[in-house]
């Protein structure tokens, strides 16, 4: 695979709102084509970049530099980024069509030409034959959907989406992360997503980088992190993990890295054994108090019962700097 | 009445007596006046007139110096109501979006005309329009009313503004859309019903002040409020009926016109689209 090019290079990007609120010196780049997800809890400084990127924020330093063109001091209007918000994106008296027209006849495109547009983009986010609904007769996923249409109309040569999903119901959010996937693969879109949802960052992303306090803790593909989480705080934020210690030292462990051993002399003990569908949750008391997770397939768990004494076997351990 | 009352029973029966007074207290007066006015012969004492007829219409529409106050007080209307929407409108905007420094000061000040005895404050402007040389011009009036009306004007546009999201602007400038552009197409259509509604006390406010346009408008600028007093004093009753029922024509004709954005519904909705 040849090397793709990289689309969008932040360089010691800094907006501060306080002295303890905002980012400092951030550095990331973006390859075409890629779907970045921005991960951490709310006041990470996420949406604080994502919307230094869109033009929504005045930097105080630092450069960003979209398709070879520095952005940063263009106002929103001028960017070739197409933004989406968490909710209110649509503009309620105007009509499905006339929202996404909007953009459309600012850059004077005939009207045969939006029109054909207009369809195309429907069609790629499954909405065929909504032009004249208004958006308070639409679902909040069919409107999330339709922010996502009236922003490709416009060919964005970057996607901004601000935590588009979370507003929406569980099963709804988790269609919609599949449809986010295929739209991007067929539009061939670049991506930056916002979320404070590890499990939503995990499934889209081509690589995410976990913020923290304004800072990234570590940037990588969803498995890298996942595996070999750099902090404490990574290790903590995505998945489960189980942290315990021994001999003044503590380790991170996995709740799958975990098999247990049925055993009369076995120092630990099951408190409960919990049934997640294609896989089983056991907690178990260790010896010097706390609590451990295990996760185990569900032909393996039929061996144990509650109260069972067994013998915990760590097959992968990990320790962090303090 | 004893029939009425044991065929409705005693709560239904209060109820109708109230409203019977609630109706009689309304429209009393108003019914009253519409009645006076197409009145062809009648004193004081009656209730009613002996006999109707268009007499005392004639009698006002043929008096020129009449007809021109009705004129003067449309155009002063919609003058006084297109230049606070020029004023208030950014006002009410700046107050909804920015956290500036003393905005609830701000906020407050729209109120203060309101708070105040209004004879006082037209007094103190009255001599300061002296020596602008604004006493008995059409400016002079216009601002006078324009003091009255700016609280509706601010306060109730910068409601509707409220409703609109910060989010649904920025995506306006996002699509590529100028400031001004997203205020003209996205902020005001949406805060359209808030803006129709202070338009609309304006218009009406500007119609009925009276004792402003008295005291700065005299004695070149006449409306038909400030006119009304003097036909009242001077001429008979029904006179004045018939000058009061034009007055009332506007009001009516807006209220019906944008009766959709009047209705309770709207009111208790904030304003919203």
């Amino acid at each position: 695979m040849s090397e793709t090019k990289e689309k969008l290079i932040i360089s010691g990007l800094t907006k501060k709102f306080s002295k303890n609120e905002g980012v400092e010196n951030i550095n990331i780049s973006v390859k075409e084509r890629e779907l970045l997800t921005l991960l951490g809890p709310s006041g990470c400084g996420k949406t604080t970049i994502l919307r230094a990127i869109g033009g929504f924020n005045k930097i105080d330093s630092g450069k960003i530099i979209l398709d070879g063109n520095e952005i940063q001091d263009m106002p929103p209007e001028e960017r070739p980024t197409g933004m989406v918000f968490q909710s209110y994106n649509l503009w309620p008296h105007m009509t499905v069509y006339e929202n996404m027209a909007f953009g459309l006849q600012i850059r004077k495109h005939s009207k045969s030409q939006m029109k054909e547009e207009i369809n195309e983009m429907l069609r790629l986010v499954r909405m065929e034959g909504m032009e004249k609904k208004y958006p308070g007769q639409l679902s909040g996923g069919q409107q999330q959907r339709i922010a996502i249409a009236r922003a490709l109309v416009l060919k964005p040569s970057l996607l901004l989406l601000d935590e588009p999903f979370s507003a929406l119901d569980a099963k709804i959010r988790g269609q919609m992360r599949e449809e986010l996937k295929r739209i991007q693969r067929e539009a061939g879109l670049t991506v930056i997503f916002v979320t404070h949802d590890q499990e939503e960052a995990m499934a889209i992303s081509d690589r995410i980088a976990v913020m923290r306090r304004g800072f990234m803790d570590q940037v990588g593909s969803p498995e890298d992190i996942y595996d070999n989480p750099r902090t404490r705080f990574v290790a903590e934020f995505i998945g489960e993990m189980n942290f315990l210690s021994e001999g003044g030292k503590e380790y991170a462990v996995r709740p799958e890295d975990i098999t247990m051993e049925k055993s009369a002399d076995g120092d630990c003990t099951i408190l409960e054994l919990m049934s997640l569908g294609h896989y089983t949750q056991a907690i178990v008391e260790m010896p010097v108090g706390g609590e451990l997770k295990v996760f185990m397939e569900k032909d393996i768990a039929r061996n144990f019962d509650t109260g069972d004494r067994v013998n915990c076997i760590y097959n992968r351990k990990q320790t962090f700097a303090a | 009445m004893k029939r009425l009352y044991y065929g409705l029973g005693k709560k239904k029966f209060l109820e109708w007596i109230f409203f019977a007074v609630f109706v009689l207290f309304f429209y009393g007066p108003l019914m009253n006046m519409v009645v006076l006015s197409f009145a062809g012969d009648y004193e004081y004492p009656d209730v009613v007139p002996t006999s109707y007829g268009f007499k005392w219409w004639d009698y006002i529409l043929s008096k020129s110096q009449m007809v021109d106050t009705i004129f003067t007080s449309l155009v002063l209307a919609v003058v006084v109501t297109l230049v606070s929407l020029l004023i208030c409108l950014p006002a009410a905007y700046a107050i909804a979006r920015y956290k500036f420094r003393g905005r609830s000061l701000v906020r407050l000040s729209f109120l203060l005309t309101n708070a105040f005895p209004k004879m006082g404050i037209y007094t103190a402007m009255a001599v300061i329009f002296y020596k602008l040389n604004l006493m008995g011009t059409f400016v002079g009036v216009v601002l006078v009313h324009i003091v009255n009306t700016m609280m509706f004007m601010v306060w109730i546009p910068s409601g509707a503004f409220r409703t609109v999201h910060v989010q649904q602007e920025e995506s306006a400038r996002d699509v590529g859309a100028s400031p001004l552009r997203v205020f003209f197409r996205i902020t005001m259509p949406m805060a359209w019903p808030g803006i129709v509604v202070a338009s609309l006390y304006t218009f009406l406010g500007s119609m009925e002040e009276a004792q402003g346009s008295l005291l700065i408008g005299l004695p070149n600028v006449h409306t038909m409020p400030s006119e009304l007093y003097g036909i009242i004093m001077s001429f008979p009753e029904t006179a004045g009926s018939v000058f009061a029922v034009i007055l009332l024509i506007p009001s009516l004709i807006l209220l019906i016109v944008f009766r959709k954005y009047l209705s309770a519904e709207a009111l208790s909705n904030g304003l919203k689209m």
